[in-house]
């Protein structure tokens, strides 16, 4: 049997059990944007393109050397285009940069999640990888409607986003916790999109998470070992949206905060190609290679004193532009399968 | 050599309570009458290789474009530009907005959308040519912190 085989998917956290197989995300090549003809945005694409190419590369060895096989997209467009979806013309679809965002593992179960009309590709970029699933590994595919409804979607606030038209589901919005999953009501899964998890996923308890927790979870808060929980919120704050964690030691870390809003509304495009090393978006969206050893982009104080008394140790695996593409470690892999268990780690 | 010319297509919807709501697209104009409900305007317009910009704007308002009962505004005519087109590509308003597109009261500066214009508007419409490098040219505009049009999250 080819090694490339994959019997099994599924996790049931993000912290315990060995992290066997992954995808990581991929950014193209300072080639991509040869052909743009004004000399100032090509020189600032292919930068910040480059080095994001070389991070992913980075990240993806990172886990090989650490014993986790590595399944990778395919870049589909080798230039900037224009596609077409569901009767939509797009813009230049984006790469893969973020599996995390469309891929949720459970049960011997791949959920594809879509919510983007811009992100139509993603699918398509792991279609291969898909296809060394052995058989019994049930697949899910979220497709956007056709014809998609440009006008409703086009017209909605960020408050109204997504509404409840069509399933939309965003994979970062769950949280696995053993028999739980946590998952953040706003503003990325319509409640179609929620109750289709739940349909997939009936032995597990889901728990809404309501404000101040929402979109992606991995930026809202990490385990990093049982007990042990850090975020971005305050204790406070966590304990009130998340009562599970009331007996756990929770660590705050909300330096990414206090960095965005030293950025400058009207940032211009060259200062994000100066050393940004003391921006960072999400330090804690970690991922456990083992209960014992994380990958993280960067290392701060708040964070890595956490992780010391929780006694896990790190590796860093830096993403210089992560907060020019909104990315984390955790965005850029997708979990295709741990060697954890299904526990109850809150009664 | 020719000069660049892209399609302007644009469908819209609106309530029209007086004679007649004027409006000039692209330097044309635009005449909505009474109980007009929608409309659309399609022009081929000549543009550069970079930022470009499309205008639109209803400056003059006749006062019976408004319902007024005792000083309290009881209804109001409206334009909405629901669909913008530019060489049959429909632009998202994410897209409009960090392209750093305008749109205001010239009067007063109040910010408006595209949507519901029930008052004097004035729009600056942007957009870049070639269309398949508008995603990375938003790293140009300031409306967009600098960054390229790939976002995450």
């Amino acid at each position: 049997m080819p090694d490339n085989i994959i019997k099994q998917v599924g996790h049931y956290t993000s912290w315990s059990g060995n992290l066997t197989d992954v995808i990581v995300g991929v950014f193209p090549n300072a080639d991509f944007f040869n052909d743009i003809p004004d000399d100032d945005i090509r020189e600032h694409c292919q930068i910040i393109a480059q080095q994001t190419h070389d991070d992913l590369n980075l990240l993806a060895k990172t886990y090989e050397q650490n014993g986790v096989r590595v399944f990778r997209p395919k870049i589909i467009n080798n230039k900037p285009c224009i596609k077409n979806c569901a009767g939509v013309q797009i813009l230049n679809p984006r790469p893969n940069i973020s599996p995390f965002d469309h891929i949720f593992c459970r049960d011997n179960k791949i959920v594809l999640t879509w919510q983007d009309i811009n992100r139509f590709e993603d699918e398509a970029s792991v279609q291969h990888i898909i296809d060394c699933m052995s058989s019994d590994i049930e697949v899910v595919s979220v497709r956007p409607p056709n014809p998609y409804d440009y006008n409703f979607y086009n017209k909605m606030t960020m408050d109204e986003w997504p509404g409840n038209k069509d399933v939309l589901l965003d994979s970062p919005s769950f949280s696995p916790a053993g028999k739980h999953i946590f998952y953040s009501s706003k503003y990325l899964c319509s409640q179609k999109g929620i109750d289709l998890m739940q349909q997939h996923f009936s032995d597990a308890e889901f728990i809404k998470l309501d404000a101040p927790i929402h979109n992606h979870l991995d930026a809202q808060f990490r385990i990093i070992k049982e007990g042990h929980v850090i975020s971005c919120h305050s204790k406070e704050k966590l304990l009130s949206a998340v009562p599970q964690f009331k007996n756990w030691n929770v660590y705050t870390d909300d330096t990414w905060r206090t960095r965005q809003l030293s950025i400058a509304p009207e940032t211009p495009m060259s200062a994000w190609l100066d050393d940004d090393d003391e921006i960072s978006l999400a330090d804690i969206a970690f991922v456990h290679v083992n209960p014992n050893l994380v990958i993280l982009q960067r290392e701060n104080e708040t964070l890595c004193r956490s992780l010391e008394k929780a006694k896990v140790d790190w590796i860093v695996a830096p993403i210089k532009y992560d907060v020019y593409f909104g990315l984390a470690i955790s965005c850029a892999t997708a979990i295709l399968h741990r060697t954890d268990e299904c526990i109850d780690y809150f009664s | 050599m020719n000069a660049l010319t892209i399609s302007l297509d644009i469908k819209g919807t609106c309530r029209i309570l007086g004679k007649k709501f004027d409006m000039i697209i692209a330097n044309e104009t635009v005449s909505l009458s009474q109980g007009q409900q929608s409309f659309s305007f399609y022009k081929n317009i000549s543009c550069t290789n970079g930022w470009n910009s499309v205008y639109m704007e209803h400056i003059d308002h006749p006062n019976d474009l408004t319902v007024i009962e005792q000083e309290n505004i009881i209804d109001y005519s409206t334009v909405s530009f629901d669909v913008v087109k530019i060489n049959g590509y429909e632009v998202s308003n994410n897209m409009c907005q960090r392209s750093g597109t305008k749109c205001y009261n010239p009067i007063t500066d109040k910010q408006l959308t595209l949507y519901d214009l029930g008052e004097p508007f004035k729009v600056e419409y942007k957009f870049y040519y070639p269309l398949e490098y508008w995603t990375f040219a938003l790293a140009t505009s300031k409306a967009n912190w600098g960054k390229m049009g790939w976002k995450h999250g």
